[in-house]
């Protein structure tokens, strides 16, 4: 302990201008992030550009000083002076994690609160998010960085090595994401990966600095870097598009089943993307309890003359939506596909995942420039004096609830415009989320913000046939 | 007391190349060990299993009555290491680089520290980036000779150093290192066969000889044999002589293994006609050198063979 000390003091005798930096940035940052707003309106554009250039500054200053703090005693090598000093390792490495813990994370911590308090977000109910995000920021920022940094001899090698990982991971997710079609699936599936990614670096740190075997540490991380799509697929065979169905108690009360009536059509409906067609299936949908809402996905199959579609092992997803006081079964198919299916018997069997929801407005803004605090949302922003009226709300950390937001003037006046999700702890260097903005043009007088928060009140699962049907007349636009 | 340092067998492989071969070696407590040889024989790479920075591909040096690959803090708290290109931490001072190590070392010397900058002329508020290569070479003797280390490695340290420099740090070594055992490689032996007590000679990873500086001395002979006709090469002359040079009637080669009577009548068998024998004792530089030149001719004669 009192060697690290020591080598602790030495390296900020030597690396303090540089940590300076670093503290000068994150502060900067801390009041960009408070001067900031979610929406990109001419008083905030400065702010907000300002804000996005610390975004990038920040990250690459406090790598920058993670690669100068280790290599003050660098690992690969055999002229450096150190490696023939009474220096013992754990003492080395606890010194290097004492100066990133002061110079990185504490202050990291410190901006969060500041951040956080500043926007009149808690701070003290939310300590274990705060804390949760200390693991991300050293698992994602410091890590990686550190691993990188104890398997090379100096900057350039550093950079090297971080671009040939950086240029990996980009490949990789790549791959991943044309195989899964999932854009985000490399580097986003949650704690899975930040708790490999976690254990793996740590472990080549500590072996590096017990054994200073490069060649094994450098492999490792070489491994660790390949197995990157290995990291972000494996979530994906527990989540539910390839789960087996979950078997949940079904609710009696509720009775859910198509509706054989043709005439019942759709006022209004989204646009299927380009390429798709659009089936909906009107459902009845009764027994609901009051203010409550039905939700859900369904896994299809279609049975057309004998022959099932899609074929075995494929899946193909539809939704429950509701419109005005309507239910219905919604799904895109290829163009291609409709041509062959659309005037053929079919018979269609779905499983239905449903929940029930609230749908209970429990607070109304007027849209007018102002800002305010929603519950399980965060403070929320309304500009007026754009030529579009924009919205756009930013969430702190601690409980989060997943909440639709209704324009109250709109037709049909309670169809959401916008879903804010429940969101999770960020793990970039702000603890704040911007949720997805909106703008709205020719706004009425007296229009109202409705916000809808959606806490489930129970899932449960159904499944339903359709027999002997033709899905042309269910095609929109028809 | 147990010798220091204890080499069994040692090797080194780079790839193809092997750097040390089966190499096996004892240093004297309190010894100056002059570890001499060509350029590339394989001295650095030697020192540096010795200190742990480099592992051995087989068998094994024990140091200070330890495997070297297992050398622990208390080991090097007892260990000077100096190199003629060991990475400094150029940005620290002179005195803060001392500052510095102090607290590593329970047996730091105070006060030997301050003989040693004062000694060596050093200024303690330059950083180490500003001092030229004998200045530096300076601080890190120093650095590796305030503890009273019991074993110190000098990797090349006079490389490059003018003669007043070499001369100093020469000095400053053997006034503060009367009880340290000392490990000194170089490529030229005139800059250590003023002071060194043992001598090793290392060519192609391998350790030719490994004896008393005084022994060696004694055991060669510069032999130069006077002929009333020009001479010609016994094919089967004795292994110990080499280097044979002739002239018009002259021969004169080096014996390895003067033994003044012995030497006199295998002279007297092969060069019956002689007309004068002279047997001159050789300076090591001259001893390293014919040991270098024979070295290379049997390695040329393994290749074309």
């Amino acid at each position: 302990m009192k060697q690290a000390l020591h080598i602790f003091r030495k390296d900020l005798r030597h690396l303090w201008p540089r940590a300076l930096l670093v503290l000068s940035l994150l502060i900067a940052h801390a009041i960009l992030e408070v001067l900031s707003l979610p929406v990109n309106v001419p008083e905030t554009m400065r702010i907000n550009g300002m804000s996005g250039v610390l975004t990038w500054l920040l990250p690459v200053a406090i790598w920058s000083l993670i690669a100068w703090l280790i290599f003050e005693e660098a690992l690969p090598g055999d002229r450096q002076f150190w490696l023939t000093r009474p220096y013992r390792w754990p003492d080395l490495l606890f010194s290097k994690v004492l100066f990133v813990f002061i110079f990185i994370n504490i202050p990291v911590l410190i901006s969060d609160c500041c951040i956080l308090a500043a926007k009149g977000f808690p701070v003290f109910s939310v300590v274990p998010d705060l804390l949760l995000r200390q693991l991300f920021v050293t698992t994602l920022f410091v890590l990686p960085f550190f691993a990188i940094a104890s398997v090379t001899t100096g900057t350039s090698q550093f950079l090297l090595a971080w671009f040939a990982l950086l240029l990996a991971l980009v490949f990789e997710g790549l791959i991943v994401s044309t195989w899964t079609g999932n854009t985000s699936i490399a580097i986003g599936s949650g704690s899975f990966f930040v708790a490999t990614l976690a254990v793996a670096t740590c472990g080549i740190v500590i072996w590096q600095y017990a054994a200073r075997r490069t060649t094994i540490a450098r492999l490792a991380l070489f491994a660790i870097a390949s197995s990157f799509p290995a990291l972000g697929v494996l979530p994906l065979l527990f989540s539910p598009v390839t789960a087996q169905p979950r078997h949940l108690a079904d609710q009696p009360n509720v009775s859910f089943a198509y509706d054989p009536d043709l005439n019942t059509r759709s006022q209004s409906y989204t646009s299927p993307p380009p390429g798709y067609k659009l089936v909906r299936i009107p459902l009845i949908v009764a027994g609901l309890p009051p203010k409550t809402l039905l939700r859900g996905s369904a896994r299809i199959s279609i049975d057309v003359g004998g022959r099932p579609w899609p074929k075995p092992g494929e899946v193909m997803m539809g939704t429950v939506e509701r419109n005005a006081d309507a239910y219905w079964q919604s799904l895109n198919l290829p163009v291609a596909n409709v041509k062959v299916l659309k005037n053929q018997p079919s018979n269609l069997h779905a499983t239905f995942d449903l929940e029930i929801v609230s749908d209970e407005v429990k607070q109304r803004e007027p849209l007018t420039k102002h800002s305010f605090f929603v519950p399980g949302v965060g403070l929320c922003y309304v500009f007026t004096d754009t030529p579009q009226t924009q919205f756009a709300c930013r969430a702190g950390l601690g409980p989060s609830t997943e909440t639709s937001v209704r324009l109250d003037s709109n037709v049909p006046a309670d169809q959401p415009f916008m879903d804010l999700p429940q969101h999770s702890v960020p793990w970039g260097l702000s603890p704040i989320t911007d949720h997805g903005s909106s703008a709205f043009s020719d706004v009425q007088q007296g229009s109202l913000l409705a916000f809808i928060p959606r806490p489930k009140f129970t899932e449960f699962q159904r499944t339903l046939d359709l027999r002997n049907i033709q899905l042309a007349n269910y095609m929109l636009p028809r | 007391m147990n010798s220091p340092l204890r080499c069994e067998r040692l090797s080194k492989r780079f790839g193809q190349l092997l750097a040390i071969r089966d190499l096996q070696f004892d240093l004297p407590d309190r010894s100056i060990y002059a570890l001499v040889g060509p350029n590339g024989a394989g001295k650095t790479t030697l020192i540096k299993m010795l200190v742990n920075i480099l592992r051995p591909t087989s068998g094994r040096c024990v140091v200070l009555d330890t495997d070297s690959r297992r050398l622990s803090p208390n080991q090097f708290a007892q260990i000077g290491y100096v190199s003629e290109n060991q990475e400094m931490p150029e940005w620290m001072t002179v005195d803060y680089f001392l500052a510095y190590l102090k607290p590593f070392y329970p047996t730091w010397d105070d006060a030997l520290a301050e003989a040693l900058l004062r000694d060596f002329q050093l200024p303690g508020g330059r950083r180490l980036s500003e001092l030229s290569r004998g200045m530096k070479m300076k601080a890190a003797l120093a650095s590796s000779l305030a503890y009273h280390p019991r074993l110190i490695f000098l990797d090349e340290p006079f490389s490059g150093l003018d003669a007043l420099v070499r001369q100093e740090l020469i000095e400053g070594l053997l006034e503060r290192a009367e009880d340290t055992t000392v490990l000194v490689s170089s490529h030229d032996l005139a800059d250590i066969e003023t002071f060194a007590s043992h001598i090793g000679f290392l060519d192609s990873g391998q350790l030719q000889f490994s004896e008393e500086a005084t022994t060696l001395t004694q055991r060669f002979r510069e032999i130069e044999v006077t002929l009333r006709t020009p001479p010609t090469l016994p094919s089967n002359w004795p292994e110990s002589w080499s280097n044979a040079q002739t002239s018009d009637s002259m021969v004169r080669f080096v014996e390895s293994r003067f033994d003044s009577e012995r030497t006199q009548s295998a002279i007297a068998h092969f060069f019956p006609a002689a007309l004068h024998v002279s047997m001159n004792p050789m300076p090591l530089r001259d001893i390293f050198v014919a040991l270098a030149r024979q070295g290379r001719r049997s390695a040329l004669r393994g290749e074309q063979s």
